[in-house]
């Protein structure tokens, strides 16, 4: 035993009887007992200093390995085949590609999330338009006067470049309460806009296309969710969890490094619940082929936990849509779609001439009998607009139930529900919302984020056998599967109530073996972490 | 500075980083049983007073 050690041990001990017993009933004794106070953290304080100096340079000594400079590159090339995958996206039009989708949302949801900025959707709209060449102005927000009023002062502050749009609040407050539906009627203003030049946006996005198909020398989405497919699975095998992974997590107490040690409860209790008894586990031909089948168990079991933070959309899918998949599906639009949509534009014709006249009454504002017609008018319009705002929630319904009667058939696969979803944003973000009952936007875009990052992993295994319309024994797969590689795991190791717990009996294995194959031992690791600790206090 | 002596004798190369860490914990903790019955030593002067 080091004298130190001991030393501490035994000095802190009598110091502490010593000090409890010195008498404190006079001012004079209790002097005495604090100027005995002052002497001793005078000198354990120098020894504490001294301690943390010596820690903080045996810390420095032990390398932690870091992520490569590959896997950064490779994670660049992943984001690159992302955003390609979002233009080639065969599913979804123009409209999603341009990322309007996700404006209309916002701008759809305005009052029921009190966003704090409309200038910021209504810019990013101008934004995307001005990205395909459009340069919108005040004669192309005519949907109702007042949506043109108010646009028109919107567009002289964001021409001009200044930052307060002060001027265009007050002009908003004052619009408001002649017609309190105008944020609406700006939304069904962009759709228009939005339709009338698809030809402008589709031209934009086929330039786009070209050039990221040259640039990561694809030819089109397949090969590019081939590409992406390749670069997740390497990313994958070297991006595993790394020892400074695992030590990142111990900081976060997301991993108890205790509970690795050899003897500690966790980690037996994790070994002999995985592994058959009649393997020993210092036999290591034999565990090697365990340890492959724990790292494959893990991918899925990882892959299946996601699923099921997300069973509940599968489940609003299935009841929603499901009745719309045929065994060979539908081709072009649905009648209902040609309908909604044939609605919107006569009503928005019928909306446009109303304008003109509206417009025309301006010029004579001051014989009194023309204003009031403009009041009426304006009054007409604005009820024209409400009818268009209840055509196009049909048609939204109509277009997605469309979507999917046109690209799935009866035997959808959970896989491919979530690739709809991710390619709808808007659609997404709508089921989200109703399906977890949410309230804040920013718990919707949380969890959207989190969806997407789960539905567009290329290589999901699990959901590809999951069918969107007969029931699936998730559990039962994946037991059987593993039972014949050597692991010990039933069918209820995998209910939704124990999963996590399987999850980290898997590893727990696994980390031990990353530990003990590095250059680092787990004592070394457990003393990084706690130094890291007390030299960041 | 006779403690201080005493203190560059040890060698702490001889502690495991188990130990090292450990005796850190306890250095920590006495010196904030110290601090609190430095305290409680100074309120009794207080209600004296």
């Amino acid at each position: 035993m080091n004298s130190f050690y001991t030393f501490i041990k035994k000095d802190i001990e009598a110091k502490k009887n010593s000090i409890e017993s010195l008498p404190t009933k006079s001012i004079t004794a209790r002097k005495k007992v604090i100027s005995t106070i002052n002497s001793v953290k005078e000198k354990y304080e120098v020894y504490l200093e001294n301690l943390t100096k010596y820690i903080a340079a045996k810390k420095k000594h032990i390398i932690i390995p870091l992520d490569s400079t590959e896997t950064l590159e490779l994670k660049e090339t992943i984001k690159g085949l992302e955003k390609a995958r979002f233009l080639l996206n065969p599913y979804n039009t123009y409209v999603e590609k341009m990322g309007f989708d996700s404006l209309l949302y916002e701008i759809d949801n305005y009052y029921t999330f009190n966003f704090n900025s409309l200038n910021e959707i209504i810019n990013a709209f101008l934004d995307k338009f001005e990205l395909a060449g459009i340069k919108l102005t005040s004669s192309d927000f005519n949907y109702t006067a007042y949506v043109h009023e108010y646009m028109e002062s919107f567009l002289e502050v964001r021409e001009a470049k200044q930052k307060s749009y002060a001027r265009v609040s007050n002009i908003f407050e004052q619009i408001y309460w002649a017609n309190p539906e105008l944020i609406e009627h700006i939304e069904l203003n962009f759709r228009k806009l939005i339709r009338i030049n698809e030809k402008k946006f589709n031209n934009y996005i086929a330039k786009e296309q070209s050039v990221i198909k040259n640039l990561y020398k694809i030819t089109g989405y397949s090969s590019c969710i081939r590409k992406l497919s390749d670069a997740y699975f390497e990313i994958n095998e070297g991006g595993k969890e790394s020892i400074s992974d695992i030590l990142n997590k111990a900081l976060n107490k997301e991993v108890d490094l205790e509970g690795l040690r050899p003897g500690q409860k966790m980690r037996i209790q994790a070994y002999n619940t995985l592994v058959p008894i009649r393997i020993d586990i210092k036999d290591q031909k034999a565990m090697a082929k365990v340890y492959e089948a724990l790292e494959k168990l893990n991918d899925n079991v990882e892959e299946y936990i996601e699923y099921l933070d997300f069973i509940e959309l599968f489940h609003y899918f299935k009841n929603e849509y499901g009745k719309f998949l045929t065994p060979d599906g539908v081709k072009g639009p649905s009648k209902e779609l040609t309908e909604a949509l044939g609605a919107i534009i006569k009503k928005e014709e019928e909306l446009a001439k109303l304008n003109a006249r509206i417009s025309g009454g301006k010029k004579g504002f001051l014989d009194f009998g023309s204003e009031k017609d403009t009041k009426i008018l304006k009054a007409k319009s604005v009820n024209i607009a409400k009818e268009l705002s209840a055509c196009y929630k049909t048609y939204d319904e109509e277009y997605f139930k469309n979507v999917v009667a046109t690209n799935f058939i009866n035997v959808m696969t959970a896989d491919d529900l979530f690739t709809l979803y991710y390619s709808f944003d808007f659609f997404k973000k709508k089921a989200i919302q109703n399906v977890y009952n949410l309230e804040e936007y920013e718990k919707i875009v949380e969890l959207s984020k989190k969806f997407d990052n789960f539905a567009q992993n290329p290589n999901n295994i699990v959901i590809t056998g999951i069918s969107v319309l007969n029931e699936t024994n998730v559990p039962r797969i994946i037991a059987n599967k593993y039972r014949l590689s050597d692991i010990n795991i039933s069918e209820d190791d995998l209910s939704e109530e124990v999963v996590k717990s399987l999850y980290n009996r898997i590893k727990t294995i696994l980390r031990v073996k990353k530990i003990e194959d590095s250059s680092i031992t787990i004592e070394e690791l457990c003393f990084v972490a706690k130094a890291e600790k007390i030299l960041n206090n | 500075m006779a403690n201080k002596k005493k203190q560059v004798e040890f060698d702490l190369s001889e502690l495991s980083l188990d130990e090292l860490i450990e005796i850190h914990n306890d250095i920590s903790e006495f010196l904030t049983y110290l601090e609190e019955k430095k305290e409680e030593v100074e309120s009794e002067d207080n209600k004296d007073e």
